[in-house]
């Protein structure tokens, strides 16, 4: 069970409290380490892992709130459970733990029963914490990651405005027909690796990848400034990838690529999404689905950057749309009015 | 030897502690109370002398947590006043204290033994 074998740090001047509290955690099956003041405890923490900390607020050197406040900004040992365990009377201490990051408190001499549920109960939030930060390591992008490292996890959906992008290469399949498995594997990870390339360039988060499709979001989980502007940019950048990757290619005799884009701007609905052994960042609802419509209409307007009104209308003078006229989507109330973006260099 | 009228140890807690850590273990933390004590009593002096404020706080604080987890009422009741009081006018709550201690150490130091 959760509780057996964890390593308990206890910082604590005191020694008789130091040696006690190792003792009563030894007794509860745990592995307790000593930390005389709060200096040599965030040592301790930096150098070895611990899945708990038992906290003495007054200490010399560095006392238990300076050490709170390095631990929280520590993004290794923000979520590090702590126990403030403390003789102090004065409850606006305990309130100022609480507040600067602490879990839980207990007061000393302390008592094994409410020692042993605390620690139970702090390591199981701890085990939790681990688990999502585990599945979000496996399954998100370093972006997501990092988003969430930084505020911490909101496994919750929420409705934002973003910028969706789904781009997907013309013709794969007839070409995954004239050519070997293996020249279709390097094909795609040298397409993905272009393609991310462009897309993280510019602030985007790739958050699918189905065979040769891609989509990507601006704006989430990260809000982002110019969130339309800069998918565009992303999008005349991956047309310039492939272009270049075109001339190798024709160079060595295969045929060239195509890749058709759709960009969507409005309110998504975003969270993590999956089960307990795969999950992802995503984002749902009728901004994404007219970033698919438009994607697939590419094919059909003949050109390769395709956009809604909403991302053509926070677009600056130097990115060039032409107005294609309202079209009819599948799953899209109303008409939609399409413009097609001016590759660079084409007039 | 009877038992003082009015014993510095709360048998209770003491006996408390024993069962929950165990007995021997006891013996061994009142060697290292033993060891420890005097050291923080001896400082609170200096820094009663020099305003310490924090540093007087912090000691009379450690003194009185370690010697309520044996159940030294008297002295961690002393030792708490002199934490939450302040540092004070002159060195009588300080011999009170080494007193109260002096009285704690021999009785916890019998009871090691018993």
């Amino acid at each position: 069970m959760a509780e057996s074998g964890a390593r308990v740090l206890v910082a604590e001047d005191n020694k008789v409290n130091r040696l006690l509290l190792i003792r009563s955690l030894e007794q509860l099956g745990h592995r307790g380490a000593g930390a005389e003041n709060g200096r040599l405890a965030l040592e301790l923490l930096e150098q070895q892992n611990f899945d708990l900390l038992l906290l003495d607020i007054a200490m010399p050197e560095m006392d238990g709130f300076q050490v709170l406040q390095h631990l929280s900004a520590s993004p290794r040992l923000r979520d590090l459970p702590v126990i403030v365990t403390s003789a102090l009377e004065d409850i606006a201490s305990v309130v100022r733990c609480i507040e600067l990051g602490a879990d839980d408190y207990l007061r000393k001499p302390v008592n094994p029963v409410l020692l042993r549920a605390r620690v139970q109960s702090s390591l199981e939030k701890k085990r939790l914490r681990d688990e999502q930060r585990e599945m979000v390591r496996r399954f998100a992008t370093s972006e997501v990651e990092q988003d969430l490292e930084r505020s911490g996890f909101a496994l919750g959906g929420k409705h934002l405005t973003a910028t969706v992008m789904f781009a997907d290469l013309c013709g794969f399949t007839a070409l995954c027909e004239q050519q070997s498995a293996d020249e279709t594997i390097e094909l795609l990870n040298t397409y993905y690796t272009l393609m991310f390339d462009a897309i993280s360039g510019q602030g985007g988060v790739i958050n699918q990848m189905i065979g040769d499709g891609l989509m990507a979001i601006f704006g989430a989980p990260l809000p982002l400034a110019d969130a339309g502007s800069r998918a565009v940019r992303a999008a005349l950048e991956m047309i310039e990838m492939i272009e270049l990757l075109n001339v190798e290619r024709v160079a060595a005799g295969r045929a060239p690529l195509a890749i058709g884009v759709g960009l969507a701007t409005g309110d998504v609905i975003a969270g993590y999404t999956g089960t307990q052994r795969r999950a992802t960042y995503t984002c749902v609802g009728r901004t994404v689905n007219l970033a698919a419509r438009l994607e697939a209409h590419t094919r059909v307007a003949a050109h390769t950057i395709l956009v809604d009104d909403a991302t053509r209308a926070t677009l600056p003078a130097e990115l060039a749309t032409q107005a294609l006229g309202a079209a009819q989507f599948k799953g899209i109330a109303g008409p939609t009015e399409v413009h097609a973006v001016t590759p660079r260099g084409a007039g | 030897m009877s038992e003082p009228l009015n014993d510095p140890i709360d048998l209770a807690v003491l006996e408390e502690l024993q069962s929950s850590v165990g007995r021997e273990f006891v013996d061994e933390l009142i060697g290292t109370y033993l060891e420890e004590t005097p050291a923080l009593l001896a400082a609170l002096s200096p820094a009663r002398a020099a305003g310490e404020a924090a540093e007087f706080k912090r000691l009379a604080h450690s003194i009185k947590s370690s010697s309520s987890a044996f159940g030294a009422a008297e002295l961690a009741g002393l030792a708490r006043a002199l934490e939450l009081g302040g540092v004070p006018a002159d060195g009588a709550p300080l011999a009170a204290l080494g007193a109260a201690y002096e009285r704690a150490a021999a009785r916890l130091t019998e009871l090691r033994r018993g």
